[in-house]
């Protein structure tokens, strides 16, 4: 059975008023318990729109959303256990924190949960040490501490909930290229080690086949692609043509490729296309007569 | 949602009242909100409620619009009729225990009633038909006579643009933040206090803090593009005395003039 399942999910902002936008149209997915998913998609794809039904924070203006088999919706007063269930960080998370300590910051969603003060203490260790950062940041003010530090230490507060489900918003956007290696790294371990679920919205094409399973691609508020990873990216034309990128590599790749060279199109890793490369030269030339 | 609220926001149309100049709109509303307030029997009253239908008439708003800040207001509207029902003097109509109802009391209650919905009508007109831009170049100009008593009118004014501009803005921002916060578990719904101080605290703390943040940027954002006070710049839409606008005052003339006579023809039922 899937974990999540949307069904002829659509969704439009501002309906009763005279300028109503329909921001996603007839979405059906389904996603499966521990799995990463990444979502891609242009700006105002309706990404964010889509994540933001998955712990009820919208309503769906028609079709529904099913967590376990359950409608969530059923019972709209206990909306706010699937917010336990499903933790999600929004884009730019760092505007958020509010308390005087990071500590206390990071507790607050613990707390919420009615949680004893030494698991909440466990949590708030073990999701800092997460997300790479050290405890002596514990006992500073928020305020402090700068927009990538204050990005991890949000995240870190959804994650010291222990959701079933963690949906990250464009976690990465803005930060320098070691720290979203990082990152990504630490959300590996994470989700091992949790045996959770993870849905992942970026940009960067390369942190998506890093990590995700699967990968659904959104253009207009519409599902255009939902399928493996490898399958995603080897269809490079659609994605480019939705305005959209394959890492650089596989473009590497695929020009080799258009050029008459006998390299793989379906590489996506650095190390995958430098031993395609090294093949060619191996094979005297590799040039198609 | 929030944003959804009709409250303070243009509503682009072509009418008349769209068209009158802005200054205008700001005295006839003023002055017809004063002589709304100095109705004293039902044929004024009645001549004010006219003014008020032909107003929305001239507007061209869809009624839908009107109906909303109406809903906002009701609450309070009707709060304050039933504070007006109590009065001591007048015939007692219905008697409940200790409470009693006069005539008194029901005509102070239609006239409050119906003043305090007028007055929100008319201020919505002039909302739904005002170009932000166009409120702040008019009370600039309304100003403009008050400049010797040592106040920078064009800094006032540019202090107004600036707010206006940014209150859809921060109803997003608090949108998103409530959100946040929301993902995070909080309640918002809890009757507990303490509960419901830390939620609102999860709120304020963060919309400050971007709002000053914002203020910083906005200001070197001006200063990089040598902002040095709004003294003697020239406007992109000038504000000119039309025939519309005299047609407006007409109105705002009639109505006035109707009161007044109404007032002082017939015996008064409020005091
Ligand atoms: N609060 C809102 N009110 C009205 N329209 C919105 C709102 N939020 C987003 N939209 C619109 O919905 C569409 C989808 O937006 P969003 O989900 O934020 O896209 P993405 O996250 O993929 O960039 C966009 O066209 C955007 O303009
Ligand atoms: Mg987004």
């Amino acid at each position: 059975m899937s974990l999540i399942e949307i069904r002829n999910l659509s969704y439009i902002y501002s309906k009763d008023t005279n300028c109503p936008k329909t921001a996603l149209s007839n979405i059906n997915i389904d996603i499966y318990d521990n799995e990463i998913i990444g979502i891609i998609g242009h700006t105002g794809s309706g990404k964010s729109t889509l994540v933001q039904h998955f712990n009820g924070l919208l309503k769906p203006t028609s079709g529904g959303i099913y967590i376990n088999g359950l409608d969530i919706w059923k019972n709209p007063k206990k909306i706010r256990d699937i917010r336990f269930k499903v933790g999600l960080v929004f884009q730019y998370p760092e505007y958020q924190i509010f308390e005087d300590t990071v500590y206390k910051d990071i507790a607050f969603g613990p707390c919420n949960m009615n949680l004893g003060p030494n698991e909440i203490q466990n949590r708030v260790i073990e999701s800092i040490r997460m997300v790479g950062l050290p405890f002596s940041i514990l006992d500073k003010s928020p305020f402090e501490l700068s927009g990538g530090e204050k990005r991890k230490v949000a995240i870190a507060g959804v994650m010291a909930m222990k959701p079933n489900v963690i949906v990250l918003d464009e976690p990465t956007a803005g930060l320098d290229p070691l720290s979203r290696k990082n990152f990504i790294e630490n959300l590996k371990t994470y989700h091992s080690r949790e045996k959770n679920t993870i849905v992942i919205v970026s940009h960067n094409m390369e942190d998506i086949v890093e990590i995700s399973d699967r990968v659904l691609v959104m253009n207009n508020g519409r599902v255009e692609m939902f399928d493996r990873t490898k399958d995603i990216f080897s269809n490079g034309d659609v994605l480019m043509r939705i305005g959209l990128d394959v890492p650089k590599i596989t473009k590497i790749m695929f020009k080799l490729s258009n050029e008459g060279y006998r390299v793989k199109r379906d590489v996506f890793s650095v190390k995958d296309g430098a031993e395609e490369i090294l093949n060619l030269f191996r094979c005297d030339g590799g040039l198609n007569d | 949602m929030i944003r959804d609220l009709a409250v303070g926001q243009y509503f682009p149309a072509n009418s008349v009242l769209h068209r009158t100049d802005a200054r205008v709109k700001i005295l006839n509303l003023l002055i017809t909100i004063i002589f709304i307030f100095y109705t004293m029997n039902y044929f004024s009253l009645f001549i004010a409620l006219i003014y008020v239908f032909l107003m929305m008439y001239l507007s061209n708003i869809p009624m839908k619009l009107y109906m909303k800040n109406f809903k906002i207001i009701l609450f309070f509207t009707i709060f304050t009729g039933l504070l007006n029902l109590f009065d001591d003097r007048g015939k007692v109509i219905f008697e409940f225990g200790f409470l009693k109802i006069t005539d008194a009391g029901i005509n102070n209650s239609i006239f409050v009633c119906s003043r305090v919905t007028s007055l929100v009508i008319l201020a919505s007109i002039f909302t739904f038909t005002t170009l932000p831009t166009d409120l702040t170049d008019a009370v600039e100009k309304l100003l403009k006579p008050f400049a010797f008593i040592n106040i920078n009118i064009s800094e006032i004014a540019m202090m107004m643009t600036i707010a206006i501009r940014f209150i859809p803005t921060l109803i997003e921002e608090v949108e998103k933040i409530i959100n946040a916060q929301k993902s995070r578990g909080a309640d918002f719904e809890n009757k507990n206090l303490f509960v419901k101080i830390r939620a609102l605290m999860s709120i304020v703390v963060p919309l400050l803090e971007s709002s000053f943040k914002r203020a910083y940027d906005l200001a070197t954002a001006m200063e990089s593009r040598c902002y040095r006070g709004a003294e003697n710049r020239t406007r992109m839409r000038i504000l000119k005395f039309k025939m519309i606008d005299l047609f407006s005052i007409f109105l705002t003339l009639i109505f006035i003039f109707g009161v007044v006579y109404c007032n002082m023809k017939f015996p008064a039922t409020v005091k």
